[in-house]
This record gives C-alpha cells, sequence and structure tokens, in this order.
C-alpha cells in the first residue's frame, strides 16, 4: 500500500496569557492510501488539534505555532501556498466534524451549499452538472426525498439528516482523505450506527482513506484497522485494530479499555478505573505524561519520555515499562496495582 | 446487590403524562399541538434498586425524571396522572399553592444530578456555598454544623473539605460532577434523578464516578432513576432496565434479561446498535437496521408508535395500541408480536 499521508515530529503550541502551550508534543504516524486509522483519546489529548493542524485550520503565528512535517502525497501541508491549499482542502482532502450545524451555513439552502462546494473547486462546471451530482450525492447517502430536501435549510434537517448533507458535501470532489472528527458522537446509538455503515460502504466504493477521531473505542474497533492512541498530545501506542485489542501494551490503553463496561462479557459490579486524571497542559510533567495515573510507572518514567519500542511490524508503544506491561497482561494481571501485582 | 421486591414501592406511577402545549402567534397567541413527551408511564420502583432509564435522544427519559420530582412550572407543562410517594400524589400536590407547600419537606427526599457538570453549578458561588445551600432551603444544620456538613459531604465524594472555598471554574468535569453529587446528597435524600450523569465526562472519569455511585448507594441506601443514552453504562449500574420510546414504556425487565433476550425490535435494535470494543467481534454482523428517525412526539403514529420503523410490523400494529403486560415473571413487553414466554418475534 502507498502512503498517503505521513505526520512527522508534528508539535503545535499555542500562546495564551499564562505562557506556551503545547497541545501536539511531537507526533509521528503514517496512514496509507484507502486505510482507516482510528485516532483514539480523551480531551486535552491533542487528537483534534492534530488534525486541525493538517489542514492548516490553526489560527496563524504568533496565536500558534506549528512545527514539523505534514507529508501529504508527498506534498508538506505546513510549506504549501495558499493555492495548492485551496485546491486539496474540499477537494482531495475533506473533513467533518461533531456537529454539523457549525459547518453549514444557516442562511443558504442545502442544495446552494452542495453546488458551491462542486463549483469552488471546478469554476467551469455547468450548474446544472453541478446540480445533478449534488442531488445524485445527497440520494447516495440516503436522504429520502432528496429533491425536497435540496431546497431546504439545515435546521429543517435532523442530527442524522444533517451528518448525511455533510457527508454528501465532503464526498462530491472525490477526496482521497476524510477526516472524520468525532462524527457520530453527538448522534443517538441507532443513527450512529447508520452513518457508520454509510462511511463503511462509502469507502469500500471509493477506496478513500479515513482517519477516524473519536473517543469511544467501541468505534473504532468496528471500523478501524489501525488505530494510534494519544494522549496529553504524544503518542502512547499504534497498532492494528487486532494487536491492540488482543495484547495492548501502554497501561494508559489498558486502562481505557478496562474501564468501559463490556455489557457482553461476565464482569464484577466495581469498574476497573484510572486514578487522578490527565494534566493540565501548561504543566505536562517532563517524563511520560501519563506517570503520575500509572500504575507501572518508575523513577525513569517521571523523568524521560521513553523511546519508541516495536513490538511487531505493525506495532509499537512509548513505555518504559512495556516488558512488565507485557508480562502483567500475559498474566491477566495487568488491571491490578503495584502491590496487588507483588502479592 | 438485588432490590428487595417484596418490600412497597418507594415510588409508584401510573398513568403518568406529560404534554407540553405548542402555542404561536405573538399577539393572537393560540395552541397549534401538544408535545406528548411522557404518555401514559405505570411502574413501580423498589427501595434501593437501580432503574435504568434509556431510549433515544426525544423519547421523554429526561422529562420523565424531572415529571416525577415536580421541577416544570405550572403551564408550561401539563401532567396528570399519579406520582405516588410517602402516600402523597406528587401530580396533585403540583397543582396548587398549598400542595407545593406541602410538597416541600417531601422535596428533600427526592434529589436530582445533572448532565452537564458545567452549566448546573452557580459559577460566582464557592463549593461550600453550593454543596451547603439545600441545608439552608430545607432549614437543616446551620453555623458551625453547616460548614462541618459540607465538608463531610466533599470527603464522601472524594474531594478536599479545604476545596470548599474554590469556585466551579477551577474544577475538571469529573470533580464538578461530584460537587453536584455533593449537593444532592446534602439533604439526606432517598431517591435521586441520575439525568445523563457521566455523558459529559471522559471514559476514563466515567468509571470514576460510576463507582462512586454505587458505593454511595450502598452505604446511604439510595434509590436511583439512571437516566442515560449509554446502554453498556446503563447496564453496569442498574437493576433493572426500562427503555422508552416516544413517550411510553415499551419493555421493562431485570437489566441482564434487557440484554441478553430482549423481547421487543426496538430494545433489538437498540443493542444491537451499541458498538462492541472488540474487532474480532460478531456483533456487527447480527446487527439490526434500524431505518429513519424517530417521528415526531408532536404528532405521535397511530397504533403501535414504534410501527413505522419497525422491522416486523404487521397491519394490525398500525391501528392497535399494544399495552404494556407481563409476558414472563418480572419482564413486561408492549409488542403485539410478543405472546408470552415466547422468544420475541
Amino acid at each position: 500500500m502507498t502512503t498517503l499521508l505521513s505526520i512527522r515530529d508534528l508539535r503545535v503550541a499555542f500562546k495564551t496569557d499564562d505562557g506556551d502551550v503545547t497541545a501536539v508534543d511531537g507526533i509521528d504516524y503514517e496512514l496509507a492510501a484507502g486505510e482507516t486509522l482510528g485516532i483514539v483519546g480523551e480531551s486535552g489529548s491533542g487528537k483534534s488539534v492534530t488534525n486541525l493542524a493538517l489542514m492548516r485550520l490553526l489560527p496563524p503565528p504568533p496565536a500558534s505555532r506549528v512545527t514539523g512535517e505534514i507529508l501529504f502525497d508527498g506534498v508538506d501541508l505546513l510549506k504549501a501556498s495558499a493555492r495548492t491549499l485551496r485546491e486539496i482542502r474540499g477537494g482531495r482532502i475533506a473533513m467533518i466534524f461533531q456537529d454539523p450545524m457549525t459547518s453549514l451555513n444557516p442562511f443558504l439552502r442545502v442544495g446552494t451549499q452542495l453546488v458551491e462546494m462542486l463549483r469552488v473547486h471546478d469554476p467551469k462546471m455547468k450548474r446544472k452538472e453541478a446540480r445533478a451530482r449534488a442531488l445524485a450525492m445527497l440520494e447516495r447517502v440516503g436522504i429520502p426525498a432528496a429533491a425536497r430536501r435540496f431546497r431546504q435549510y439545515p435546521h429543517e434537517f435532523s442530527g442524522g439528516m444533517r451528518q448525511r448533507v455533510m457527508i454528501a458535501m465532503m464526498l462530491l470532489n472525490d477526496p482521497e482523505l476524510l477526516i472524520a472528527d468525532e462524527p457520530t458522537t453527538a448522534l443517538d446509538v441507532t443513527i450512529q450506527a447508520q452513518i457508520l455503515d454509510l462511511l463503511r460502504d462509502l469507502q469500500a466504493e471509493r477506496k478513500m482513506a479515513i482517519a477516524l477521531i473519536t473517543h469511544d473505542l467501541g468505534v473504532v474497533a468496528g471500523m478501524a484497522s489501525h488505530i494510534l492512541v494519544m494522549y496529553s498530545g504524544k503518542v502512547m501506542e499504534e497498532s492494528s485494530s487486532r494487536e491492540l485489542f488482543e495484547t495492548p501494551s501502554h497501561p494508559y490503553t489498558i486502562g481505557l479499555m478496562r474501564s468501559i463496561p463490556r455489557p457482553d462479557l461476565p464482569e464484577g459490579r466495581r469498574l476497573f478505573s484510572i486514578p487522578g486524571r490527565p494534566p493540565d497542559l501548561d504543566r505536562r510533567p517532563p517524563g511520560c505524561p501519563f506517570a503520575p495515573r500509572c500504575s507501572f510507572a518508575r523513577d525513569l518514567c517521571h523523568r524521560e519520555h521513553p523511546p519508541e519500542t516495536r513490538l511487531s511490524a505493525t506495532h509499537r508503544v512509548f513505555c518504559w515499562a512495556v516488558d512488565d506491561v507485557r508480562a502483567a497482561v500475559a498474566a491477566g494481571q495487568a488491571g491490578l496495582t503495584a502491590e496487588e501485582r507483588a502479592r | 446487590m438485588s432490590p428487595a421486591s417484596d418490600q412497597p414501592p418507594i415510588l409508584s406511577l401510573r398513568g403518568f403524562k406529560v404534554h407540553f402545549p405548542v402555542a404561536e402567534g405573538s399577539l393572537f397567541r393560540h395552541r397549534v399541538g401538544v408535545v406528548r413527551a411522557v404518555d401514559g408511564v405505570s411502574l413501580d420502583i423498589a427501595p434501593g434498586e437501580t432503574l435504568g432509564l434509556v431510549g433515544e435522544s426525544g423519547c421523554g427519559k429526561s422529562t420523565l425524571g424531572r415529571g416525577i420530582l415536580q421541577l416544570f412550572e405550572h403551564g408550561v407543562a401539563r401532567m396528570s396522572g399519579e406520582v405516588r410517594y410517602a402516600g402523597q400524589d406528587l401530580v396533585r400536590l403540583g397543582r396548587t399553592r398549598r400542595g407545593l407547600r406541602r410538597m416541600r419537606p417531601l422535596r428533600k427526599d427526592l434529589q436530582i444530578i445533572f448532565q452537564d457538570p458545567y452549566a448546573s453549578l452557580n459559577p460566582r458561588m464557592n463549593v461550600g456555598a453550593i454543596v451547603g445551600e439545600p441545608l439552608k432551603i430545607h432549614g437543616l444544620e446551620r453555623g458551625a454544623e453547616a460548614v462541618a456538613r459540607v465538608h463531610e459531604l466533599l470527603e464522601v465524594v472524594g474531594l478536599s473539605p479545604a476545596m470548599a472555598k474554590r469556585y466551579p471554574h477551577e474544577f475538571s468535569g469529573g470533580q464538578r460532577q461530584r460537587i453536584g453529587i455533593a449537593r444532592a446528597l446534602a439533604v439526606r435524600p432517598r431517591f435521586i434523578v441520575c439525568d445523563e450523569p457521566i455523558s459529559a465526562l471522559d471514559v476514563s472519569i466515567q468509571a470514576q464516578v460510576m463507582n462512586l455511585m454505587m458505593d454511595l448507594q450502598e452505604r446511604f441506601h439510595l434509590t436511583y432513576l439512571f437516566i442515560a443514552h449509554d446502554l453498556a453504562a446503563v447496564k453496569h449500574i442498574s437493576d433493572r432496565i426500562a427503555v422508552m420510546y416516544l413517550g411510553e414504556i415499551v419493555e421493562l425487565a431485570a437489566a441482564d434479561t434487557v440484554y441478553d433476550e430482549p423481547l421487543h425490535p426496538y430494545t433489538r435494535a437498540l443493542i444491537s446498535a451499541v458498538p462492541v470494543p472488540d474487532p474480532t467481534s460478531a456483533a456487527g454482523a447480527k446487527r439490526i437496521r434500524l431505518e429513519g428517525e424517530v417521528p415526531s412526539p408532536l404528532a405521535p403514529p397511530t397504533g403501535c408508535r414504534f410501527h413505522t420503523r419497525c422491522p416486523v410490523a404487521e397491519p394490525r400494529c398500525k391501528v392497535e395500541a399494544p399495552t404494556l403486560r407481563e409476558v414472563a415473571p418480572g419482564h413486561r413487553v408492549a409488542c403485539h408480536l410478543v405472546s408470552a414466554r415466547s422468544e420475541g418475534p
């Protein structure tokens, strides 16, 4: 598979009244054409900022400072000209957000916005042709009575239908990469299932790559071939989806997995929970950011950030204690505290 | 820990309705319709149990929770039916001023925890004042005793008493939810409506708050109505689960039964739509796809309200509304196609 997107040592810092805050702290990853990468993390992990940087949607310096490389099909988006960016954004790379209401113009009919999307990227396209293509796309994403809906305004659509409109708009120009930032978080489970099915079908049909950002491990498990786990602006673990769920090797990944109730499995009444909470971004500890909450942490963890450990061709982890963690996972003791393991 | 089902219920609902008249026009206001948010709910809640309440947005689950506590202003909502607590009908008491005065001491027993820990705490009050306010309102502890009680409550929910002097913006989402819980516990309630208490929290914090809620339930013998759209969380914390669709309860049974042997086609679809955090799981393959979306509660469908989306609906479902009836001990379903002790449609 060819590499479509390659992010190298990306750092994003924001200027605030209280000094600089580093939201993304040196991350690397690659995304192959046609593949789905799940990016998992909690609030403040930097998962959304990474993608805003990719789309060059962050405020210009000095408000934010972005360094590193974002290579899309060989072009560094951080150095690209305004013209190149205009062609790529909304064309070869499309993005959908959690709340489609904020990305649709409330004053314009849905049809007008779809037609505009096509004509911005191809000014020579005839209005009639654009209209026909937009209408066909609305039908493709499952909007009933598309011709009537074409003339309606965004507020006349339900949340699920609005997300379909957004997807239709983003797919009009046949993107090679779709960035989906929490696309189903605001939707009910039955509607979420419909939207995820739609994304899966469209991907198979068009061979586009998807970067799916979510906090929901259930959603990535069903969608992604690869998963990147982020915490406090750093990558903790990256792996093929199957390996990650079979042999999670970072204490944070394990904690995250064990703290979700699993109705499909028999379990005890008390949920496992990770003690404490993520560090404030302006007060991140010098070593591994997860160390203060980690039951495997040792002195070194608090001083120095761990290097990458390769566990297989498709599995890497950043943890000083990875051998202990793997042994504990194998012994079925990964969720225990340090004292419990010692016993 | 199972609830004592042989004890009389702490709360009893009979044909409980919450309707919102919808008016249009600014000068000549006229009613254009009625939103039947809760439309004839009957159920009993046993002391010490957690009753989970699930359903999609707009199904009326939050309105039901708030309606039980009589939190709607008169004139905004029209309530009918019965909500019996401690020998009194709260719906009747809520209709008159005298009734409302008589309800005051009862309100102490019935508390609520809200979803949004950012919106439900007054940003201008420090945490001590927020947690202590219910004591003042209900004329309980005062002065030094009140301060001691607030400190005790903060400790109970896992915060430090020293935090009493700080303001809500200084806390994280999980800590704010703990403050909301401390405030609800201040008046020593018996029953708490938990309205999506963990939905706004990060995954690793959700588990902490759920564990806390289960500990508090055991310690203070609390009864919970746990409202959430996250089915996995609801199943974990609840003894029984009620499934709501367009203002009505369509299925009610023990949590494991609802999850493992759901009978109503809507419950089945809802549960099969929950994504399972396991890429090798077969759950995705046997998923029941629900077509379309929830119809408007302004004009609910005739007959069974689910028939417009039901994969197995028959002609009579369009005309005849099914009643919620017991098909197995403790398992109630409102569907024409489920016969007693059957495997479901």
